[in-house]
Parts: C-alpha cells; sequence; structure tokens
C-alpha cells in the first residue's frame, strides 16, 4: 500500500464572507460540484502559538489554538491568500506562515497548521477522501502532522498502520462502533500518543491528526469527522452516434442509413471499375 | 477514388459481432444476507443474447480492520481492448443519471461510488460508447471486453489492476442499478456503456452494456 504524501498546496481557498464569524457558528454545510463550492477544515498543530488565520486579507480565524479543528467551512470554489498571524498582531504585521491553495468546486480539503518531522512551523494541505464508505463500515484516516518519527498506529494491541512519517497519511476501512487507537514510534508498541477512543459510526470517515512535540513531550491526537453518500444512478446513457448498434438502426431514418451505407459502398465499387482496379 | 466519409460511418452495424455475455458477476456481500433475503433481479432481456441470471453469494460477515488504497483514478488502460483513456470524476444528476463527459473520449469515474484502491464497494467506470459529434468513444470496445482482461487504473496517488470476470447487457428499462452500484459489497469494478440497437430519432442505445472485474489477487482461479 502506497503512503501518501501531502499533496502539494491546494491553490485558492476562496474567501467568503461568511468566514469573518467565529468558525464555530458557521454552518457545516456539504459541497457539491454543482452548487461551485468546497468545504475546508482547518487544524491548529503548533503547541503554545495562538494565531489569527486570515483568509484574502480578511481576519477568518481569531485567537486559534493549539487543538482546535474548525466546523468544515463552505467556500466558493478557486483560489485564496491564507495567512497565518501570532494572534493579537495588526493585519500588517508579517504573517508566520502563508499558502495559496485552489480548490475545485465540489473538494472537501483541510489544511493543517502544524510542525513538520524536525519541528518547524508549516501548513499542510490534505484532499479528504469522499468516495464511498459502505454501511456498517466507517473509513479512518491517519494523517501523521507531528514533531516526530514514523509511528506504528494500533488497535487491539497490534499495528495496523506501519510506518506512517510526516507529512503522510494512510486509511482504513473499519467495522463500525467503537475503536481505540495508540500511536506507537514505528516498530515499537509503547504509546507515546492514546489511547485514544474513536466512536465510528456507519458510513462515515473520522480523521485523526497526530500533532505536538515528541521532543517537547507535548504529542496528542485530534480527530474530524464527515459522513455522507451520493445516491446511486438509476441509468447510465452513454452514446449518441449509433456507431456500436446491433444493427441498422430503429426508428425514423434507420433504413435510410442503411441505404446510404449501401450508396457509399456502391459508389466505391464504381470509382474501382472505373480505375480499373478490380472489386475484391 | 471516392473516399469513406466520416470514418466509420460508411460500413459498420452490420458486420459487428453479436454481444455475448459471459462469467460470472462477483457479488459477495460484506454483510449477513438480510432476511427475507432480496428478490434476485429480472433476468437480463433477451436481446442481450445467452445470459444467465446474475448469481449472488452472500452471507460474508464483516471481517474486521482493513488497509485502505482507496485513490482519485485520472487513467484506465484495457490493453486487450486497446483501451487508453483519461478519467474524471463525475457524479449523479438530477434525474438519476451518471453526468458523463461529454467527451466519449474521456471515462466518467462515479466520485460518490467507490474508489479504486478501496477494500470493499463498487468502483464505477462509464463513458460514452460515442457520440454524434465526435465518433467512437473510449467504450467503443466494450462489449468484447474478454474474461481475464486485465483493467489498469491509475491516479496521482495509487493504482490498482483488475481483470475481467463477467459481461452483461441490460435493456436500458431492465438496468438493474440497486445491484450494480451497491456498496456493501467486495471490492469490484464496472465499465459501462451503451450498445444494442439505435434509435435515431432519439439518438438513444436501447441497451446497457456492464462489463465486472476484480482486484488481481481476488480473481477467481478459473479467470485470472
Amino acid at each position: 500500500m502506497r503512503t501518501r504524501p501531502a499533496h502539494r498546496l491546494i491553490t485558492r481557498l476562496a474567501m467568503a464572507l461568511t468566514l469573518a464569524v467565529p468558525a464555530a457558528a458557521v454552518a457545516a454545510t456539504s459541497a457539491t460540484a454543482a452548487d461551485g463550492n468546497a468545504t475546508v477544515t482547518v487544524v491548529h498543530g503548533i503547541p503554545d502559538t495562538a494565531v489569527d488565520v486570515y483568509v484574502d486579507g480578511s481576519k477568518a480565524l481569531s485567537g486559534f489554538t493549539f487543538k482546535t479543528v474548525t466546523a468544515p467551512i463552505s467556500l466558493p470554489a478557486g483560489r485564496h491568500a491564507v495567512a497565518v498571524r501570532k494572534a493579537g498582531d495588526p493585519a500588517s504585521a508579517a504573517p508566520i506562515l502563508s499558502a495559496d491553495p485552489s480548490l475545485p468546486a465540489g473538494a472537501n480539503a483541510t489544511v493543517v497548521a502544524n510542525l513538520t518531522a524536525d519541528g518547524k512551523p508549516t501548513l499542510t494541505p490534505f484532499v479528504n477522501p469522499s468516495s464511498s464508505v459502505p454501511d456498517g463500515m466507517a473509513r479512518v484516516v491517519v494523517r501523521h502532522t507531528a514533531a516526530a518519527p514514523a509511528v506504528d498506529v494500533l488497535a487491539g494491541g497490534k499495528a495496523v498502520i506501519s510506518g506512517l512519517g510526516n507529512p503522510n497519511e494512510k486509511m482504513l476501512m473499519v467495522p463500525a462502533g467503537s475503536l481505540s487507537v495508540s500511536v506507537a514510534a514505528a516498530g515499537t508498541t509503547t504509546p507515546v500518543i492514546g489511547p485514544v477512543p474513536l466512536d465510528l459510526a456507519s458510513g462515515s470517515t473520522t480523521i485523526v491528526y497526530a500533532v505536538g512535540s515528541l521532543a517537547d513531550k507535548n504529542l496528542t491526537a485530534v480527530a474530524q469527522t464527515y459522513s455522507g453518500s451520493g445516491r446511486a444512478p438509476s441509468s447510465v446513457n452513454a452514446g449518441s452516434g449509433g456507431l456500436a448498434a446491433d444493427s441498422g438502426g430503429v426508428g425514423p431514418g434507420a433504413g435510410l442509413a442503411g441505404f446510404a451505407g449501401a450508396a457509399l459502398l456502391l459508389g466505391f465499387g464504381l470509382s474501382l471499375r472505373r480505375s480499373g482496379a478490380s472489386l475484391r | 477514388m471516392l473516399l469513406v466519409v466520416a470514418g466509420t460511418a460508411a460500413v459498420r452495424a452490420d458486420h459487428r459481432p453479436a454481444f455475448t455475455a459471459a462469467g460470472t458477476v462477483p457479488s459477495v456481500s460484506v454483510t449477513p444476507a438480510p432476511t427475507p433475503p432480496e428478490a434476485a433481479p429480472p433476468a437480463p432481456a433477451a436481446a442481450s443474447g445467452r445470459a444467465t441470471p446474475v448469481p449472488r453469494r452472500t452471507g460474508l460477515a464483516v471481517t474486521g480492520i482493513r488497509p485502505d488504497a482507496s485513490f482519485v483514478p485520472d487513467r484506465v488502460r484495457v490493453p486487450a481492448l486497446g483501451v487508453d483513456a483519461q478519467a474524471v470524476r463525475v457524479s449523479v444528476g438530477g434525474s438519476g443519471a451518471l453526468t458523463l463527459p461529454g467527451d466519449p473520449r474521456t471515462i466518467g469515474w462515479w466520485g460518490a461510488g467507490a474508489a479504486p484502491g478501496a477494500p470493499l464497494g463498487t468502483v464505477v467506470l462509464a463513458g460514452h460508447v460515442d457520440s454524434e459529434q465526435q465518433g467512437a468513444g473510449a467504450l467503443f470496445p466494450l462489449a468484447r471486453a474478454p474474461l481475464g482482461a486485465r483493467v489498469q487504473v491509475s491516479g496521482r496517488d495509487g493504482d490498482a489492476t483488475y481483470v475481467v470476470q463477467a459481461r452483461r447487457r441490460f435493456a436500458k428499462g431492465d438496468l438493474p442499478w440497486r445491484d450494480l452500484f451497491r456498496q456493501d459489497v467486495e471490492a469490484r469494478l464496472l465499465l459501462v456503456t451503451c450498445g444494442g440497437d439505435f434509435d435515431r430519432a432519439t439518438r438513444h442505445y436501447t441497451d446497457n452494456v456492464v462489463v465486472y472485474a476484480v482486484p488481481l489477487g481476488a480473481a477467481a482461479p478459473e479467470v485470472r
């Protein structure tokens, strides 16, 4: 199974006026390509650093603290400028972090303010899976966004994910219900995070972020959850040319088409005769 | 010398081989069958030839934690058919029809269905067999997909190979869509297009052609 690297920055987060209010008050809406919106969740994974988050020049999140996960934010698709400043700094102050993501319509993304493996602050975007989760199952995504070496994720005492490094992710399909997971240094079973109790609803996706710093002894996990499935198609109309038809086709013009086909063949034959070539 | 107009338009349909259904449809549930068991879907229309009723094995319990290697596909290849096409995410329109890319050379991946690489669910790849403007589409040869043919699906974050297990053709009004597009099954992949007779008045085909495949490694021994 391939370990997924963090995607290149998603360009353009469209800034909507709704971001001017505290994140918790923003209604969680599900993005659809049809309405031209995308959904973004923001995770604060940097210890000891309260920040203000600006999108397209306007302050979107005020006094955003470590271990906070916003509600999903619906934004028009497109490119947006994200700037992270120390909480309380004026808008003119240099940002600690900035990014220029672009969100296609219908995208579901998370941007994490986190530490790299060696402890530097950064912004890491992820595209969240929106493909189906069968009834009775739940999807669990684990993202390593902490200043720590590679980890294993343990459930029931054994590793269900092995060798996950910063800034990568791995996914599991799990029976719905309660699941307790812990995170250990790769190849070991002594937890450095957890146990973390997860309540996995049927059809849901839970994304667990390892955040913080091993060296500073503040490693922890935060999570976001969402659900949503599309209804199945009831029809597939896949052809308007008629080239694949079994026969000459039915309906008006069918006979004519056959005739036209024959006429072309006949014309071809006549021209061959005139040029002296033999038919077949 | 008189040239044939519009590519394949002149000599075609009368020489197209008849469709033959083949193989066993993969349909292994991941939850115990409900009681009473659901009725089997209606047998395919006579036009699709010697099709057998869709068999269904049920009763496999939920088996625990599985790696999920789901990825977003952007390319589909079926070397046995000469298919090599771009894939894009598509969704279901208001009428319940899957909204396919206008260009028949691009295949649509139903984004709310399963992703390739997932351990469970049905991956749906669909494309126009042809279009009035552009001629033959990427899935034009689908109806003759041989059992055992490889279907290679790839994307930025992964790739997966599937093996064809069955071919079916359904009159559109009889398309067993609840069965086809269900997600509570062991991983499988469908390639869907149109076929059968063509109604020139409406410019619609009468049938859907469906090719079923399972991940390499899960393929039945007799159909590798």
